[in-house]
């Protein structure tokens, strides 16, 4: 009985291990592996307890020991009689203690089979829900696996085009860096070059320099000779302008060839005569006089548009009448 | 310190009369000098016998030397100064403005002539007059007044008071004509008859005094040289010789006769004194000299000479006897003429078929045509110097015709005397 008793506190010490056990494998961080392991045992401790259902009972058969001989004692006779017997009607009793046993057993398995078809159909139901509910979480799971994967492949999407653009950054920082730096060379080169072909051009420079003063000097003389030979051609033209209007005006007296009359004559700057008069008499009064009074027949003499040259050449004019 | 200073204001000066322009005019305008004769204002209550004003405008006219304004251009009629608008005077380009009145006096039956000379552009009255005269003398006093103007304005005595001397032929019947020998004013007006003949007369000559003609007739047979009083119409042979006597010139001092004789076989220049009646030989040549005229110094000769082949120019000094030929141009150059200033040779020139009237520079020896016409002969030079008067052939009779020294203005004299030739110009005549 009492082998039994420890036998079954084995078991139960093997059950509780085997908990322990699984609250240790429940415990593990890990659980799809738990729960697949869970699943497995489910699935072999149902078919094991099918299968057991459906087998017949097993028939326990003694099985004849070999005689083995050995010398004892009375004593150790009557004990092992006596321990026989014990054992005989612990055997008995044994036997009828399995015997109420397994008829408790059997009602218990039978029970036990009740409620374990209960608890299997119950087990089933809460298995189908669970699996259910598992599916649900798993589907969930999976929903929130796949919106974790998402957000991770945004974030690494994100974080790989942050890492992109980083480095596009830093390479473009890099390159410009590598810009600035071969700008700067470039530059620095340039600048050898520069200073070198400043150098060398120095005194080219200088050469040139004195050439293009000298040009410079050369047309500066041109310019301002044109400017001069321009002025001198604007008031030659206007001094001619002047002299067809007074020859207009002009009638020689006869007998007065190669007499000369000088006169001068001032001008308004507008062209209009301010005065006129005889500064060298030509010695013939009617010469004089024709002069004079060609000057005064002119209503208005042509002048440059240039006031400044007006007023330096053309506002005193002195005019000389040679009778031809 | 005071000479830097003196130095300074020179080079200042010298500086300031080298920044004034200076514009030199050898040239005037081609065409006359605009003058405005406004008719006079007859005062005198009735008609005049000649119009002043017009006479003294055709005066001006004719001289060449002045574009007279017509009449119906004229703005208006002033008749003193104070009517004068000088702005419509300037408008009309006109130089000179001449105004005058004309009044008469029953007491002197006379004619009082007022007139003003204005300038336009100074609007000063530069002459003036008053000239009394009878109805007879109003001509006179107009070319008067002509000459006045002209010598205010040209500073050149004007010749509008002279005469001139011409021959005139008339063909009276178809074997019988008429020489005349006629004086008229310098623009053929007021011409009278001085000598006639049926026989030719040639060459009348002006002595410098105005007072005598010298002149070659034919009417007693034989070509003789006369001088004639202009005034008494006293006529006195001077030479007769045999052969030629032609061709008298005054002498500047009217003391002698420069013509051409062919006493002595050839026609050769002679000058023949008038006091003494010496003849003095100038030229010696086989060829024909003639046409001899003097130099306004009377040192010398110009004369006609073919001794070249060609009837050529040929200068002399009366002293030496040298000829000198002056014409090269043309194969007949002829009748030579001295300016009054002796630096121009005026003469009859042989060009383009026809012969003309040039002259040539004493200096250069440039030669100009100076007419157009046809058949030109006689040249004979105003006082002034400033006209020659010639005759030409117009249509199929000879006219006289006159051109300015320049050959700028050309004028013919109206004649109804038949043909009119051998023109003299008178001197001036006070």
């Amino acid at each position: 009985m009492k082998k039994i008793s420890a036998t079954k506190t084995n078991n139960q010490t093997k059950i509780a291990l085997l908990l322990d056990a699984l609250k240790a494998i429940f415990k593990a961080k890990d659980k799809r592996f738990l729960l697949a392991s869970v699943l497995l045992h489910i699935v072999l401790f149902s078919m094991l307890l099918i299968s057991w259902q459906n087998s017949e009972p097993v028939k326990i058969s003694s099985i004849p020991n070999s005689v083995q001989a050995r010398v004892i004692s009375l004593d150790e006779l009557k004990a092992l009689r006596e321990k026989r017997e014990a054992e005989q009607k612990k055997q008995i009793d044994k036997k009828n203690a399995q015997k109420k046993k397994q008829e408790l057993k059997r009602k218990k398995e039978l029970k036990r089979k009740k409620e374990l078809k209960r608890k299997k159909e119950l087990k089933r139901k809460e298995l189908k829900k669970k699996k259910a509910r598992e599916k649900k979480q798993e589907a969930k799971r999976k929903a929130d696996e796949q919106k974790k994967i998402q957000i991770k492949k945004k974030q690494r999407e994100k974080r790989l085009k942050e890492e992109q653009k980083k480095k596009e950054e830093e390479r473009q920082k890099r390159e410009r860096l590598e810009k600035i730096k071969q700008e700067k060379e470039q530059v620095k080169r340039q600048e050898r070059e520069q200073r070198l072909l400043e150098k060398m051009q120095q005194a080219e420079l200088e050469t040139q320099r004195q050439f293009e003063a000298e040009r410079v000097a050369k047309e500066l003389s041109r310019q301002q000779r044109l400017s001069q030979e321009q002025e001198l051609n604007e008031i030659n033209k206007y001094k001619n302008l002047i002299r067809l209007k007074i020859k207009q005006q002009l009638h020689y007296p006869p007998k007065t060839k190669g007499l000369k009359v000088t006169v001068k004559v001032k001008l308004f700057s507008t062209g209009e005569l301010a005065s006129v008069t005889v500064i060298k008499s030509s010695g013939s009064q009617a010469l004089d006089r024709a002069g004079l009074s060609a000057v005064r027949g002119v209503v208005k003499f042509p002048l440059p548009e240039d006031q400044a040259l007006v007023d330096r050449e053309f506002r005193e004019i002195v005019m000389g009448f040679i009778s031809p | 310190m005071k000479l830097k200073f003196i130095f300074l204001s020179l080079f200042l000066f010298v500086q300031s009369v080298q920044a004034e322009l200076y514009i030199e005019i050898r040239e005037g305008s081609d065409s006359a000098l605009p003058i405005a004769i406004v008719p006079f204002a007859n005062k005198s209550g009735s008609a005049v016998p000649y119009d002043v004003s017009r006479i003294i405008a055709n005066d001006l006219q004719r001289s060449g030397d002045f574009d007279a304004l017509s009449t119906s251009k004229m703005l208006s009629l002033p008749e003193q100064y104070d009517q004068i608008h000088f702005r419509d005077w300037r408008l009309l380009g006109q130089k000179y403005v001449l105004i005058g009145q004309l009044k008469y006096s029953a007491y002197t039956k006379k004619y009082e002539i007022s007139y003003e000379l204005i300038d336009v552009l100074t609007q000063q009255r530069v002459l003036g007059e008053v000239l009394s005269s009878g109805s007879k003398g109003l001509r006179k006093l107009a070319h008067k007044i002509s000459d006045a103007v002209y010598e205010e304005i040209t500073g050149v005595r004007g010749v509008f008071s002279t005469k001139i001397a011409y021959i005139t032929l008339k063909q009276l019947t178809k074997n019988k004509q008429e020489y005349r020998l006629f004086v008229s004013d310098a623009d053929g007006q007021n011409a009278h008859m001085i000598f006639k003949s049926h026989e030719p007369m040639l060459s009348p000559s002006w002595s410098n005094d105005g007072q005598h003609l010298a002149y070659v007739s034919f009417h007693t047979g034989r070509p003789a040289i006369y001088i004639q009083h202009v005034k008494s119409s006293h006529q006195r042979k001077v030479t007769s010789f045999k052969g030629l006597n032609s061709a008298p010139m005054w002498s500047p001092d009217d003391a002698s006769l420069v013509m051409t004789l062919s006493k002595d076989g050839n026609a050769e220049i002679y000058t023949y004194d008038l006091a003494t009646n010496a003849l003095n030989r100038l030229t010696n040549h086989y060829g024909i000299d003639t046409e001899a005229s003097w130099s306004p110094n009377g040192k010398e000769v110009v004369f006609t000479s073919d001794r070249s082949g060609r009837p050529q120019v040929y200068r002399m000094n009366i002293k030496d006897k040298v000829p000198e030929r002056l014409t090269f141009v043309g194969k007949y150059n002829a009748r030579p003429r001295f300016s009054k200033d002796g630096e121009s040779l005026y003469y009859v020139h042989q060009s383009n078929g026809g012969f003309h009237i040039a002259a040539i520079d004493m200096k250069t020896s440039e030669q100009q045509v100076l007419t157009s016409t046809s058949l030109d002969e006689s040249p004979s030079l105003s006082p002034n110097g400033r006209m020659i008067m010639y005759s030409t052939l117009r249509g199929n009779s000879s006219v006289l015709a006159v051109v300015s020294v320049d050959g700028g203005a050309k004028y013919f004299l109206p004649s109804d005397s038949g043909d009119v030739r051998e023109p003299a110009w008178s001197p001036f005549l006070n």
